[in-house]
């Protein structure tokens, strides 16, 4: 991972990654004390290991993802991005959210932090 | 500092002082307010000052306060937080959001509000009205 590399590009990568349901992959975007709110207003993970999990419920529950980023802008390790987020859930409900979301990263090109802002529309949410 | 943040900077303190005229003065006359990005937007002024009005019924923003932010051309990308007080609930809420900012000739022409809406619920509605503006 170039740390020149444009971090839009990383996260091109880590879609892929997320695509393939390639989990080894998708864990290596991530540092592993990592703090990530999927959803601001819901409990954060709180390292890598917590991610891994995450990430094994959503596979196993959800189908059809789709992750479009519509406008970003990155700074000094920061990307903040504009786009939405579509999948099926568990009972064939469609779920979109519109949403926001701002990535961090360390000198590594690691992923630290993640945080999505969005109102959550998917009635399985916390289940 | 670009103009374009000055603007937001100065919609901020329009919005905190409740100064109706000099917040709707820096949008430009063709807007669009997506206060949810999950309801129609406010595309006049007319319906905006209703908006304010009858936010204020509601809510008193104490605070609203950027932590990141990152400009690229006339698009303005936030993320921060405001403290809003619910009159009718007698309760100081925090409400962390991002918001996307679209500028034309330096007035705001497009703002999109994105947080989570189960935090901020007016007590006569189902449907949300908080937001960072």
């Amino acid at each position: 991972m170039s740390l020149q590399e444009p971090k839009i590009e990383v996260i091109g990568r880590l879609q892929k990654a997320i695509e393939a349901r390639d989990m080894p992959a998708v864990l290596g975007f991530f540092h592993p004390s990592v703090e990530y709110h999927y959803h601001v207003g819901t409990r954060p993970l709180m390292g890598i290991e917590w991610v891994e999990k995450f990430f094994t419920k959503y596979w196993a529950n959800n189908s059809s993802g789709t992750w479009v980023l519509l406008h970003w802008a990155e700074r000094d390790g920061r990307l903040l991005a504009e786009g939405r987020e579509e999948y099926v859930n568990a009972d064939g409900v469609k779920v979109e959210h519109p949403y926001m979301g701002i990535i961090e990263f360390d000198q590594e090109g690691l992923i630290t932090g993640w945080r999505d802002y969005f109102q959550m529309q998917d009635p399985n949410a916390g289940k | 500092m670009s103009s374009n943040f000055e603007a937001l900077q100065a919609l901020m303190a329009a919005s905190k002082a409740k100064q109706h005229d000099a917040f709707l003065d820096l949008w430009d006359d063709e807007l669009e307010y997506y206060w949810s990005v999950h309801k129609k937007p406010i595309t006049s002024k007319e319906t905006m000052r209703k908006f304010l009005r009858n936010y204020e019924s509601a809510f008193d923003q104490k605070e609203w306060t950027l932590t990141n932010w990152i400009e690229k051309g006339d698009l303005l990308f936030c993320e921060g937080v405001e403290m809003i007080y619910d009159r009718a609930r007698d309760t100081l809420i925090r409400n962390p959001y991002m918001q996307a900012v679209e500028f034309r000739n330096g007035k705001i022409a497009k703002m999109r509000d994105y947080y989570d809406g189960s935090v901020v619920s007016p007590p006569a509605r189902q449907s949300s009205e908080g937001a960072a503006a």
